[in-house]
């Protein structure tokens, strides 16, 4: 019997309707596959529910992100690890955040270990048990920092990985390659940063003499020194400023071009010389000069003397590589730093916490602070270093002061600089600042919301350590 | 078998009484997670936990029935926030269509880990007056029950408009089963190029014919082209269950009296809450596992699943709320009470209604009785499959499995290592795998016949929610 055209379509569909239903309730459980292991149930104890919930605070909020390896590091040190449910999302972090990856291994746990075993997104953390298959077939960034890795680990290793097939690698990668030398640098690899200098390529010359020339026991360190004897001379006078004498090169040889001397034009002009001039008093040690010349930092600094610029570029790349208190203060009292590009942020920062302070405690004039006129006031709050507490204290009282004087111009634009300072002020001064601040940030005028903002970050800083401690 | 410990601390909840506020409570412990999880949205949930800060607010008073706050915000008075704490129940007066508003969350968040900071006792009028306000309306609800069940039934007329409706949806059916005929002859591949209006007008159709239930099922398989490989084998068996259901009402009046129900639901009848009310109720101690919320079009749904201790049975509460209406959010995970719930008709009962209920209690639960096995489960819902052909979830309460990441997804293992998979769309599996650590633990989900979608996982005496933030 022939169905007619709707029967045919409607038993399809009862047919369809009726077996779907004895799969749907059919489905039987599929045979599983073998299992990984299990993680290790002995582990940290876990941060408690409050620090939790700071931290999904964290990691929802952009302000508060940058806060993120400061609480890790209290974690870690409390010997603490970081709740389970949340591991796949700080995983991801890492995976995205080279910069934070130091602070987040040690509050992963044995369970988070685990986890970044299997989970994709956390192959950074077992990564230091690879083996030499990414350096000889990887690409330049994986063989970069393989080798970095390497590097802190055995120096030595790497760097006969490296001599193995050195002349063989391409200009680019030999230039990534060298900047791995910094870490971990000792004598033994004088030998290679010596040959280096011969090489084509100028990123590889230029990173050699800049290695070579913090070792100062190296044929090249010592051939400076060289130089540096002759060219400067001091002359003590009683009267009026001392002198001191620049000798210049006069030619520069086929030996001072491979010590990176640069000789480009054809013609010896001024500027050449006082680039070699600077280039000298760059790569030589501050207190050499104490030595060779008998006077102070002080006294060279405030000499008169022709090439006074050059002279403090030079000395301030020197401290740089170098650093040194006596020289470092010196420069930044000095008062016509002006003369040339003071970059006092990095000065700064290459002192001690402590050092800073002293020098700030000595030269601080509250008055002074944000002032643009005064290049100490100026960066003072700038910097980025943990400020001991009595000293941050000494900075809120000073802010608030400023704030009674004169309004702030510009205020938009101190926020950011607030937040800067709200991460380097000790925490635990939060309780004082919060009165301190109290009358500005009542007063409601210009710097209202900033100064707001500088006692928000400080409270939650204050509080999430606080949290982590309990 | 529930602890005896646990039974008897929930034996110490006051005696039910109709959902409105009470005069003699405990306060309530609350955890962070359980407040954030009453944030509609993620956006809100982060407001309200920069808010949580004593600083921001310029009192804070709790009594044993409400806490109440003032947050000083953009405008020149600081806003008014309340909370009722039994349900909870919020009020604000800031601006905010969103509920509960940052305010509210940020002041019950306040409330749970620095009670210490509520400082006054002594309610102020404001708090008082809308306490009073919730008490009255809860009065004229609960009276409205009692005459829904009281009122003398007009048969005649009743009769008259349920024939109408019969008439309407019969209507509706046959055009559908002609579209659906359509739909065969001309082929699936056809169906895959067809624009959105192709599966909304039918659709509308069927609304018209007060046939809502398959309205939506119809505009489901809107989709259903572009999920990927195998869609036809999807769409056919969708199509095919249509075609069921619509062979089913044509013999309607010779299955079971429960059968007939459940049909009649899938369809769009629904059931009167108020005379449901008035039927008897099943009381016991229930305890609420966890919440899924779906959006489906504008409308939002929220499934939230209960265990009752006692008749060692699992009961789904329903609520709905439009685009930006507030969802109840009354059925807190983790929160006990002690309750009288009435199930909908069906041949497997899973839908209820809450009639009566205590105030809630945080007692940490002694592992969910569940399925040992996933041939148990699975055998389980092949029974209720049995009683109701139409039953889109079952609870899936897994004693003891573990979690498999594989090439084609997530399984879930369980001790006679046989496995199921995950729903592909779950993206919480890497936090599944965190917490059981390798191990066996205890999950709770929904099974839809192919894939299981995992809410909650036990573990640490506590239910772990595995909520996703659905978007807006």
């Amino acid at each position: 019997m022939q169905l007619n055209a709707d029967e045919r379509e409607t038993a399809l569909l009862k047919a369809a309707g009726a077996v779907a239903l004895y799969q749907r309730i059919g489905r039987l459980p599929v045979a599983a596959p073998t299992a990984n292991a299990a993680c290790e149930l002995n582990d940290a104890p876990v941060i408690n529910e409050r620090a939790a919930l700071r931290l999904r605070m964290m990691l929802k909020d952009a302000r508060y992100q940058s806060l993120l390896p400061e609480w890790l590091n209290a974690v870690a040190q409390r010997g603490l690890r970081l709740p389970a449910a949340v591991l796949p999302k700080l995983l991801q972090l890492g995976a995205d955040k080279n910069e934070w990856r130091e602070s987040l291994l040690p509050a992963l746990g044995a369970r988070g270990r685990w986890l970044a075993a299997q989970y994709p997104a956390g192959q950074w953390v077992t990564g230091d048990t690879e083996d030499e298959t990414i350096w000889h077939e990887g690409t330049r960034e994986q063989r970069v920092a393989f080798l970095k890795r390497l590097r802190q680990r055995d120096a030595t290793q790497a760097r006969e990985l490296l001599l193995a097939n050195w002349t063989q690698e391409p200009p680019q990668e030999r230039a990534d390659f060298i900047g791995v030398f910094i870490t971990n640098l000792t004598l033994a690899d004088e030998p290679f940063l010596e040959s280096a200098l011969d090489d084509k390529r100028k990123e590889v010359r230029t990173q050699a003499t800049d290695l070579l020339a913090r070792l100062s026991e190296s044929a090249f360190a010592q051939r400076m020194l060289e130089r540096a004897r002759t060219l400067l001379t001091f002359q003590r006078k009683l009267v009026g400023k001392n002198q001191l004498e620049v000798n210049p090169l006069a030619e520069c040889d086929k030996a001072m071009q491979r010590d990176g001397f640069e000789k480009n034009a054809k013609q010896i002009t001024a500027e050449l010389r006082a680039s070699w001039v600077e280039r000298i008093l760059a790569v030589v040690p501050p207190r050499f000069w104490q030595e060779h010349l008998s006077a102070t930092p002080i006294e060279l600094i405030a000499v008169s003397a022709n090439w006074k610029a050059t002279l403090l570029q030079g000395w301030q790349q020197a401290c740089l590589r170098y650093p040194t208190v006596e020289w470092i203060t010196a420069l930044l009292s000095a008062s016509d730093t002006r003369a040339y590009q003071a970059d006092w942020r990095l000065l700064f920062e290459a002192l001690q916490p402590s050092e800073c302070e002293a020098f700030g405690l000595q030269a601080f004039n509250e008055k002074k602070l944000f002032d643009r006129e005064d290049p100490l006031g100026w960066m003072l709050p700038r910097i980025a270093t943990k400020w001991s507490e009595p000293f941050s204290r000494k900075l809120i009282e000073s802010l608030a002061q400023r704030f009674n004087q004169k309004p702030m111009q510009e205020e938009h634009w101190w926020r950011d600089e607030f937040i800067e300072l709200a991460q380097s002020l000790a925490p635990t001064v939060y309780p004082f600042a919060a009165t301190a601040l109290d009358t500005q940030i009542q007063a409601g005028h210009n710097g209202s919301p900033a100064l707001q903002t500088l006692l928000d970050v400080l409270q939650f800083r204050y509080e999430m350590l606080k949290e982590i401690a309990s | 078998m529930a602890s005896k410990d646990f039974v008897h601390k929930l034996r110490a909840l006051r005696h039910p009484r109709t959902i409105a506020h009470n005069q003699e409570l405990q306060l309530m412990n609350w955890t962070t997670e359980q407040v954030l999880n009453l944030a509609p949205d993620a956006a809100s949930a982060k407001a309200g936990q920069s808010l949580a800060n004593a600083r921001k607010w310029q009192t804070l008073g709790a009594s044993e029935q409400a806490a109440w706050g003032l947050c000083q915000g953009s405008g020149k008075d600081p806003y008014q926030t309340q909370i009722e704490l039994t349900e909870p129940a919020f009020k604000c007066s800031c601006p905010s269509r969103k509920f509960p508003c940052k305010h509210g969350l940020a002041l019950l968040l306040l409330l749970a880990t620095q009670a210490d900071q509520f400082k006054e006792k002594d309610s102020p009028d404001w708090v008082n007056e809308w306490l009073a306000h919730r008490a009255q309306r809860s009065e004229h609800k609960a009276a409205k029950v009692e005459a829904a069940a009281e009122k003398p039934i007009d048969e005649a007329a009743q009769a008259k408009r349920a024939e109408a409706r019969e008439k309407k949806v019969a209507a509706g059916l046959a055009d559908l089963q002609l579209w659906l005929s359509d739909l065969i002859r001309s082929g699936l591949a056809h169906a895959q190029t067809q624009p959105y209006s192709f599966w909304e007008r039918p659709a509308a159709r069927l609304v018209d014919a007060q046939a809502a239930g398959l309205a939506r099922l119809v505009r489901e398989l809107a989709v259903i082209p572009a999920t990927g490989a195998d869609w036809q084998s999807r769409m056919l068996a969708r199509l095919g269950a249509l075609q069921l259901a619509l062979d089913a009402y044509q013999r309607i009046d010779t299955l079971p009296t429960v059968t007939q129900s459940d049909l009649r639901q899938l369809i769009g009848w629904t059931i009167n809450q108020d005379e449901l009310l008035a039927q008897n109720a099943t009381h016991d101690l229930w305890l609420v596992v966890a919440r899924r919320v779906e959006t489906e079009d504008r409308l939002r749904v929220q499934r939230s699943w209960l265990w009752g201790w006692q008749t060692n049975q699992p009961a789904l509460v329903l609520h709905f709320a439009h685009s930006t209406q507030p969802l109840d959010v009354s059925l807190v995970p983790g929160q006990c009470f002690d309750g009288e719930l009435v199930f909908y008709p069906s041949g497997y009962q899973q839908r209820a209604l809450i009639k009566q209920r205590s105030e809630s209690v945080n007692a940490p639960p002694p592992p969910l009785p569940g399925f040992v096995t996933l041939t148990a489960a699975t055998e389980a819902y092949a029974k209720a499959i049995a009683q109701q052909p139409w039953l889109e979830r079952f609870p899936f309460a897994l004693r003891r499995v573990t979690p498999q990441p594989t090439e084609s997804g997530w399984l879930v293992a369980d001790s006679e290592n046989r496995a199921v998979a995950l729903h592909p769309r779950f993206a919480a599996g890497w936090e599944l795998l965190a917490l059981s650590g390798g191990y066996p633990v205890s999950l709770f989900g929904e099974w839809d016949g192919d894939a299981l979608w995992p809410l909650c996982i036990q573990a640490e005496n506590q239910l772990l929610q595995l909520t996703e933030e659905e978007p807006g």
